[in-house]
């Protein structure tokens, strides 16, 4: 077993491929609301590294709490 | 931009489900669909390789299949040339390999509906004075 895995792969592999996958999504979310494929791609990228820095601070603000929780119980 | 072809939405639709990005293409937005289309198709290609061939697979995977059929002749070609082998072997990648499939069908949905949308509008401003038919 993989420390910190989630079944066969490692937990970073299944993040890594989240984020590859939520790359198309905001590319192909903005391709529909613009009519010119660069600035499509321009504010799918933009739109992508909100959503990191979001999923960042959401991990940071859980892992902060599931250590707080875990000197509590 | 392309010349654009005078299809009834219908037939649209029905071109972009087949061909991801095919349906703008033939509204004229070669751009746009290609663009489109590429992003469908490379999402679909990555979900293949990660799967080995076997995350397309209607008879193993029945629920996903729904989404997967969206994408058109790659996921239909897929299922018939790569799914339905046999598996003797664990593919650590397989439920990833099945997202990214799944996620890339959804996708050609979105492009779909904004394809038979675009072909309904222009259809609908081509009548007299402008207003939907």
């Amino acid at each position: 077993m993989i420390p910190g895995a989630v079944g066969p792969l490692a937990l970073a592999e299944h993040l890594f491929w989240f984020f590859v996958l939520s790359l198309f999504v905001c590319l192909v979310y903005h391709a529909l609301h613009e009519d010119s494929v660069r600035a499509a791609a321009k504010r799918g990228v933009r739109r992508w590294l909100t959503f990191l820095g979001g999923s960042a601070i959401l991990a940071a603000v859980s892992l902060l709490l599931a250590q707080l929780l875990g000197k509590v119980f | 931009m392309g010349r654009p072809m005078s299809l009834p939405p219908p037939l649209i639709a029905l071109a972009a489900w087949f061909v991801p990005g095919l349906g703008h293409i033939l509204l004229g937005r070669t751009a746009k669909g290609l663009y489109m289309g590429g992003l469908i198709l490379a999402a679909f290609g990555i979900g293949l390789l990660l799967g080995q061939g076997y995350s397309v697979a209607s008879v193993k995977f029945p629920y996903h299949w729904w989404g997967q059929v969206c994408a058109g002749a790659p996921a239909l070609l897929a299922n018939r040339f790569l799914g339905l082998r046999a598996q003797d072997h664990t593919i650590d990648r397989l439920e990833l390999g099945v997202v990214f499939t799944t996620v890339a069908g959804i996708m050609n949905v979105v492009a779909i509906v904004d394809a038979y949308t675009i072909a309904r509008t222009r259809g609908a401003t081509a009548t007299p004075g402008g207003k939907r038919a």
